[in-house]
């Protein structure tokens, strides 16, 4: 594919990055020179020094045959101009990046007024993946795929299954019980596991199976946790304010800590149902005067990760139940487990995972977009003359390339977790796990 | 320095180079040379075998490659490179190692300084290997690697742009592998175009693929003993000066040109000073050569009176001449030992002048004799006016600070070398103009230079350092210096 970006900062950089390592034709347009060489030393991409809202630029740039534009330069309105002016010049698809409320409240009028395809806002999708785990807590990551009937969980391992040598992946989801661990993920090492591979408390494992199954197979990794109904929200910033509006109506109780008297008073007249106070979430004392032993979940969502870290930290020393953290710079996220912090959130790939579905909707009817895009799950629907027609899987083994994994295959209205000796037929859904570097060769198999 | 990965790749790189003496193999076998296809057989297996060891050496390496790794790869590449392409000559028994060394080096540098006293008594599958190197380092063997091995991502990027000759290498497109693999169909379809010319104008084809290679990559290499003269064919002449210039000149315009760009030539500032040099100087000498401007030192003697040309023969060497030079390829149909000083004098200026950026070509690049003529210019230009402010620009794009600081910086090396270069060649007792124009030759990748190293005779006199340190002189000039020069910088090999 054919792709264009415009902007070379946090979200523009990690797109390009994925993009291009799953082989598509990327160039990258950037104002700032500095952030154009770091751009051009570290990824195999080509870029532009230049403003992405001029259109003569563009059109030199033969923007007109892009498959795709996204426009994640960091202001507003220059992304809604490059956006209106590549679908213009006619590029088949055009994203643009907003983060003011007046764009996304209204992206749908939009939209349609300047013809682009979406606005998406980094900062409302990641509250909407908050919100997805406070709602599910424990639960990382989750999508359903063949209809429903095929359902992919993420969850940290809180404990760990089965004793001593029993520990194995063989004995803990045995072939037959209808799920399979596909992807594990321990200290940021991703690896698709075999039967032999164990488990351990604190990994990230992604099980995908079929949808009946698939409770009672979570519990023997998962503690209990009741359903959250106390949530405190530290930092009334875009992020902060879309998922208190999210939360407000559903649970007993939202607390919204803004330490800037102004932004409370902003965040009181537009929320009904929360508690808005004026203290910094990062004082022992003001946590302590808001009772945060009693909260069940503790989110920070300010602009500044080390904040966000150190008051998730300090929640739960002092007692609440589950912490999350928004973390902008994503070199941290990995490290936010080992400080005993239970989940954390990155913007910049909240919105890239919805511009990578995007990018394989026209072959994949469904995806789940993991660990930074290192790895991914599709779903195909095998139809017509597709090379793995009537193959055993054993028998395409040579073929299917290293990294990826069929997890599971929906024929009619039963879900299969293939064994070797299992065959793909016509007409068939098939769940694929494949790593960003072998999604190619799968894509030419189905 | 993540050594590792270096000794990993330079593995993949070594098997290469082995592979790649295949062809040479096979001619061997065409021609019935059996002590020379054993030559090439044993070193296919020392280089597959070094490759081999390398490979496994460095199989634990960590996968992430940095700027520091790519440029110290494309520059141990080269030596590596030299080192095992010159096993045939030693093997054959045609050479020793030294004087294979220097070989090597100046057919994969494009240069074309040759060591070999009689080049039709060498056997021909060995001369094909001496073509064939030019013709891998003429597009670089480098982009070639990233061409066909896809797994270098942005470190490849890194390599592409230390081994292109130019100021500011740029992508064609936007994943380097495509790039790498456009310039290498480009480069293929011009070598089956000059191959088939080369062959109706009545060459062999073993002939015509020799002559091809050396002069697409700009080499200079010839099969035969007296150069492109040996053919005595005003059309193989033509043909080869249309490809000379062709090779000098950027490929990424006819990648423009490919995609119905027609005009891409004309609107870029350095294919317009390029034309404009070649025409100008071969008006300039075509007339030296007829006689005027002819004149000698009182007392000394006329040396170039036995070459007084009418205006024919005149143009037709002048022509072949100054395109052969200034693209830096190094064929020769006359000797040009014997011009007017005038002559002599303008061919040694247009060495340094050399091809243009993204091209085949050595040299310092017109691209950045330009930049340096108008940035000298403005400096002039301030000193009167001191409150004016000018932008540089090259085809209309304005180049910012840091090129121009870098294209300074290139120059004042290439000249500092280019003066040390020329004291250690008259140390070691060779006369000045030997000594001047063999380093400015090998630096700039042209071949023969003047008087004892002219266009008739060969290196093979110069003393072993001299051949040594003439071979470094040619990687230096072809890969730009930088790539090569850090090898010698203690810091970049810290562990840290």
């Amino acid at each position: 594919m054919n792709i264009f970006i415009a902007g070379g900062g946090r979200v523009g950089f990690h797109l390009a990055r994925i993009l291009s390592s799953e082989n598509h034709d990327v160039t990258v347009i950037e104002r700032d020179p500095t952030r154009v060489e770091h751009v051009d030393n570290s990824l195999d991409v080509s870029t532009v020094t230049g403003n992405a809202s001029s259109v003569m630029l563009l059109r030199d740039l033969g923007v007109g045959n892009a498959d795709l534009f996204v426009s994640a330069a960091g202001s507003d309105e220059v992304n809604l101009v490059a956006a209106a002016t590549a679908k213009g010049l006619g590029a088949k698809r055009v994203v643009a990046r907003v983060d003011r409320p007046v764009y996304v409240e209204s992206n749908i009028l939009y939209e349609s007024i300047l013809g682009l395809d979406y606005l998406l806002s980094p900062n409302a999708l990641t509250a909407v993946e908050i919100a997805k785990y406070i709602d599910n807590p424990g639960i990382v990551a989750m999508e359903d795929f063949g209809r429903g009937l095929i359902q992919m969980r993420q969850v940290r391992v809180a404990k760990t299954p089965g004793q001593g040598r029993k520990k194995t992946l063989k004995n803990i989801c045995p072939p037959g019980t209808g799920v399979l661990v596909g992807v594990v993920s321990r200290n940021g090492d991703i690896t698709i596991p075999h039967g032999d591979a164990t488990i351990e408390q604190g990994d990230l494992i992604t099980l995908i199976g079929h949808r009946e199954r698939m409770a009672p197979v979570l519990q023997r990794f998962q503690g209990t946790d009741p359903k959250p109904r106390n949530v405190f929200i530290m930092g009334a910033g875009s992020i902060g304010l879309h998922l208190a509006q999210t939360l407000e109506n559903r649970l007993r109780s939202v607390t919204l800590l803004e330490i800037n008297l102004k932004r409370c008073n902003d965040a009181a007249a537009l929320l009904k149902r929360t508690n808005v106070v004026c203290q910094d979430g990062t004082s022992r004392l003001a946590l302590e005067e808001e009772q945060i032993a009693k909260a069940d979940v503790f989110v920070s969502t300010t602009n500044d990760d080390e904040r966000n870290i150190m008051a998730s930290v300090l929640a739960k020393e002092l007692g609440a139940g589950q912490t999350v953290a928004v973390v902008h710079q994503p070199d941290f996220a990995p490290l936010v487990a080992k400080l005993g912090i239970d989940h954390a959130v990155t913007p910049r790939a909240c919105i890239a995972n919805r511009i990578l579905t995007m990018v394989h909707q026209e072959r994949v009817s469904s995806l789940a977009v993991l660990e930074e895009g290192s790895v991914e799950i599709l779903e195909f629907a095998v139809r017509g003359a597709a090379p793995v027609i009537g193959k055993r899987l054993k028998d395409i083994q040579p073929k299917f390339p290293q990294g990826a994994l069929v997890a599971a295959i929906l024929r009619g209205d039963t879900v299969l977790v293939p064994g070797g000796d299992d065959e793909i037929l016509a007409g068939d859904d098939v769940v694929v796990i494949a790593a960003a570097d072998s999604l190619d060769a799968v894509q030419k198999l189905f | 320095m993540n050594y590792l990965l270096v000794v990993k790749y330079l593995g993949h790189f070594a098997g290469a180079i082995g592979l790649l003496m295949l062809p040479s193999a096979a001619w061997a076998v065409y021609f019935k040379e059996w002590p020379e296809l054993g030559a090439f057989l044993g070193a296919i297996a020392v280089s597959v075998g070094v490759g081999a060891l390398l490979g496994l050496a460095g199989r634990r390496a960590p996968a992430k490659m940095y700027q520091r790794e790519a440029l110290g790869l494309v520059g141990l590449s080269w030596l590596v490179a030299a080192g095992l392409g010159a096993l045939p000559y030693v093997f054959g028994g045609a050479l020793n190692y030294v004087d294979a060394y220097f070989e090597c080096m100046s057919g994969f540098t494009t240069t074309g300084s040759t060591v070999v006293v009689d080049i039709e008594a060498t056997a021909k599958s060995i001369l094909f290997w001496r073509s064939f190197t030019h013709w891998l380092g003429g597009m670089g063997i480098i982009v070639l690697f990233i061409a066909v091995l896809p797994y270098l991502g942005a470190g490849g990027k890194q390599m592409f742009k230390s081994e292109s000759p130019g100021p500011d290498p740029r992508g064609l497109r936007p994943r380097i592998k495509d790039t790498a693999s456009i310039l290498y169909k480009i480069y293929l379809g011009m070598t089956v175009a000059e191959t088939l010319a080369l062959r109706l104008a009545g060459l062999t084809w073993y002939e015509a693929m020799c002559q091809t290679f050396g002069t697409l990559a700009t080499g200079g290499f010839s099969t035969s003993q007296r150069s492109i003269a040996g053919f005595e064919s005003l059309f193989v002449e033509i043909i080869i000066i249309v490809f000379m210039v062709l090779a000098g000149g950027n490929f990424a315009l006819y990648f423009a040109m490919l995609r119905r760009d027609w005009k891409a030539p004309l609107r870029d500032t350095e294919w317009r000073v390029y034309a404009g040099i070649l025409v100008v100087c071969t008006l300039l000498i075509t007339l030296n050569l007829m006689g005027v401007a002819a004149g000698s030192f009182p007392g000394e003697q006329p040396a170039h009176e036995a070459t007084r040309y009418g205006f024919g023969n005149a143009l037709r060497y002048g022509s072949f001449q100054v395109v052969s030079i200034m693209t830096t390829t190094g064929f020769c149909t006359d000797d040009f030992d014997v011009w007017p000083y005038f002559s002599r004098a303008l061919l040694v200026v247009l060495m340094f002048v050399g091809g243009c950026a993204g091209s085949t070509g050595g040299g310092v690049k017109v691209v950045r004799v330009v930049m340096l003529l108008k940035m000298a210019y403005a400096r002039l230009e301030s000193t009167f006016r001191p409150k004016s402010v000018r932008a540089i620009r090259i085809s209309g794009v304005v180049v910012d600070e840091g090129v121009q600081k870098t294209v300074y910086a290139f120059f004042v090396l290439y000249l500092l070398w280019f003066a040390g270069g020329t004291l250690l060649m008259s140390a070691l007792g060779l006369p000045f103009q030997t000594a001047v124009t063999s380093v400015a030759a090998t630096l700039n990748n042209i071949g023969p230079g003047l008087e004892h190293v002219g266009a008739i005779r060969d290196y093979h006199l110069i003393p072993y350092v001299g051949k040594v340190f003439l071979s470094l002189c040619m990687v230096l000039g072809r890969l730009e210096l930088v790539s090569v020069l850090v090898l010698f910088v203690p810091a970049f090999w810290a562990r840290r």
